[in-house]
């Protein structure tokens, strides 16, 4: 652990890895501060970017994004009761009454110091098991892997309640259009319609950028959301939280491991890790009428889960090479861009990638939170910002991301037919992210079961007669039996 | 629950909304696609005949499954989901105009290679503005700055090349100035 961290600092000596922290943070506090917009749309516009960077540099950055996003996303929903991303709904719960007591910058305070315990108590756990996972995780075969990509797929569709079916069909058509181009192992064309552009199958930045921002930008050009532009006094005491969450320890500990917990599982994420840490601590509270109307541990618990996902999503990415949510797999493209493996191989190879990593995170959160104790008024300004204005914006920095990157036109028509499509799912509420995990964990997933089922002569028992990938197996049935369960009775009940 | 609440309700329940018509689509498109497996799995480049890497290793496996479980899901979905009423006028309106800025976007690139970097945006900028429904300055003022911060962040940021525009060999333009437009 000593080396890990000593070799991390070491490539903090790098001044590029500096700029791409505070860019990061930064922009991922702005991004996250703007109601409508969140950090996904900040990692697909700056993917490009990241590829010509170092791996160390790319990851960090998008990182910076991710964990900065949701710090950002709590200003707005404190100041004017508007999330400013989907994760900090229920911040608005116990933030905004705060603020209409006239106590902005004390909620504002406890939201950054629970992130800022989040975010150090998950990077701690990610240093702790990511390499004892990876470490077993070399004793598992082909087979087990592609099990667990399945696993993780399954586990991602089943976390949208109420939505599995429709998020199965999406999971189908990332698969499906993963596969087309022309396959490595035998060289053989799929679905390119004899034309030589589809060879190299539909790239993927320019369906993540198409799919991600473009379909945000067209929901951001036709939307109506009423600007709430009611000016919150915020004065720079932004420290005292960090005094006030010390007298919570039982809600910080708690919180933070739902964070962590829910951050490791594929699917699972924020919002649940948030709904279980804030009912949680609203039963376990001598005083739970005051949750709902100001009270700080409902701000803590929310704030605390929500900033413990990110680091705890790369565990398996880092470990198993396997993404559980969106971000993770778009971040597993620069993994891909590079000839990175992210995996057991990760550990013994890039030794250096994996401790700066940790030291990187680790400083993120301080050089976050100094961001906020600084601009806070200024930031959250931002949140009034017309939609429409930042639609054009999002537009042209996709038009130019997506032709800059080969000077084909193609790219772009790419991205703008899957912008469409994404914005008409939008419209729909059919989630994304199981078509976004399905393009990325496809072809890992097809080259896992090619290889086991190629070892094993094509007999299917490979699955059964290997235990990690039976317990694996078990848990799939036993999920997908549970989610039609309830889709039929849900079915049942409307008839 | 009343009339206006009864049509504007999810057919999936809490969640998705005029979705059903969208999944039906996508399960006609996936059926479509999967009919045409034998054609569009050709073969591989290196020497592989039908069946001789082993069943797992043929080509139309992975789309074929993907297209399967589409197809299957987005049946389902289709068929479990509540019924909807769309207002089409609506509907036709927005999409039309998405559509349009589309088409725009695509003018836009193509405009790169005879106008330039800087101009292509302002064009796209203008046009989107437009359909965004910005009036009188903001009309102007909104392209002009955003073509100001996109040469800012490519041209001068990251100094990204792009083709050299036909304008620029009919128009003689300094260097300097012809790597920032």
């Amino acid at each position: 652990m000593l080396e890990t961290t000593l070799l991390g600092i070491q490539q903090l000596a790098h001044f590029d890895i500096w700029i791409v922290l505070v860019a990061g943070s930064l922009l991922g506090i702005i991004l996250g501060a703007i109601p409508g917009i969140g950090p996904g749309v900040g990692i697909a516009l700056l993917l490009p970017v990241t590829y010509a960077m170092e791996p160390l540099q790319g990851i960090t950055l998008l990182m910076g994004l991710y964990a900065a996003g949701w710090y950002g996303g709590a200003i707005p929903a404190i100041t004017i009761n508007t999330p400013g991303t989907g994760v900090n709904v229920l911040t608005t719960y116990d933030g905004f009454p705060m603020t209409k007591a006239g106590e902005p910058q004390r909620a504002l305070s406890l939201a950054y110091a629970s992130s800022f315990f989040g975010g150090i108590f998950a990077v701690v756990v990610l240093m702790v098991a990511a390499w004892p996972l990876a470490a077993l995780s070399k004793y598992l075969t082909s087979v087990d892997l592609g099990m667990a990509a399945l696993l993780a797929m399954v586990l991602v569709v089943v976390a949208h309640r109420g939505a599995e079916l429709a998020s199965f069909a999406m999971l189908g058509v990332g698969l499906f259009v993963s596969t087309i181009g022309l396959e490595t192992a035998y060289g053989s064309a799929r679905y390119t319609f004899d034309t030589t552009w589809m060879m190299a199958g539909v790239p993927l930045i320019s369906m993540i950028l198409g799919l991600f921002a473009l379909s945000q930008a067209f929901s951001l050009l036709f939307s109506d959301r009423k600007i709430d532009t009611t000016e919150t006094e915020i004065d720079r005491q932004l420290l005292s939280g960090f005094i006030e969450i010390c007298r919570y320890p039982k809600v910080l500990f708690r919180s933070a491991g739902f964070g962590v917990g829910m951050g490791v599982l594929p699917g699972v994420g924020e919002f649940l890790a948030q709904f279980f840490a804030y009912t949680t601590a609203r039963n376990g509270s001598k005083t739970p009428d005051k949750f709902g109307k100001g009270a700080p541990e409902g701000i803590i618990a929310s704030e605390t889960a929500n900033n413990a996902v990110p680091p705890a999503a790369l565990v398996p990415l880092l470990s198993l090479g396997i993404p559980g949510e969106a971000f993770t797999a778009m971040m597993l493209t620069v993994f891909i861009v590079h000839g990175v493996d992210p995996g057991p191989t990760l550990f013994a190879d890039h030794k250096e990638f994996v401790a700066g990593l940790y030291v990187s995170l680790f400083v993120m959160n301080f050089i976050i939170v100094g961001i906020l104790l600084v601009g806070t008024r200024w930031i959250a300004k931002l949140a009034t910002i017309n939609d429409k204005l930042l639609a054009v914006i999002i537009m042209c920095l996709v038009m130019v991301g997506t032709f800059s990157r080969n000077y084909r036109l193609s790219d772009t028509i790419i991205a703008i037919f899957f912008g469409l499509v994404g914005f008409a799912l939008r419209r729909a509420n059919i989630p994304l992210v199981p078509m976004i995990l399905g393009l990325v964990l496809g072809p890992i997933m097809e080259r896992y079961f090619r290889q086991g089922i190629g070892a094993a002569g094509g007999d299917l028992t490979i699955f059964v007669t290997r235990p990690v990938s039976l317990v694996f197996l078990i848990v799939i049935i036993l999920l997908i039996a549970h989610s039609i369960r309830r889709a039929i009775a849900r079915i049942a009940g409307r008839i | 629950m009343g009339e206006s609440e009864k049509k504007s309700a999810s057919p999936f329940g809490s969640e998705p909304t005029r979705g059903r018509y969208l999944l039906a689509s996508i399960c006609v498109i996936a059926i479509i696609l999967f009919a045409m497996i034998g054609h569009q799995t050709t073969p591989g480049s290196t020497g592989q005949t039908a069946m001789s890497g082993g069943w797992w290793a043929e080509p139309a496996v992975a789309p074929g499954v993907a297209l399967c479980l589409t197809i299957i899901a987005a049946a389902l979905a289709t068929w479990s989901a509540k019924s909807e009423t769309i207002d089409f006028r609506t509907a036709v309106g927005i999409y039309s105009r998405a559509f349009g800025v589309a088409g725009c976007m695509i003018a836009a690139v193509m405009l790169m290679k005879i106008l330039g970097f800087a101009l292509a945006i302002l064009i796209f900028a203008s046009a989107v503005t437009f359909i965004a429904g910005f009036r009188g300055p903001r009309l102007f003022v909104i392209p002009a700055v955003t073509t100001i911060v996109m040469v800012l962040i490519f041209r001068v940021g990251f100094a990204i090349w792009f083709p050299r525009p036909l304008l620029f060999k009919w128009i003689d333009l300094p260097i300097q100035l012809q790597s920032l437009l």
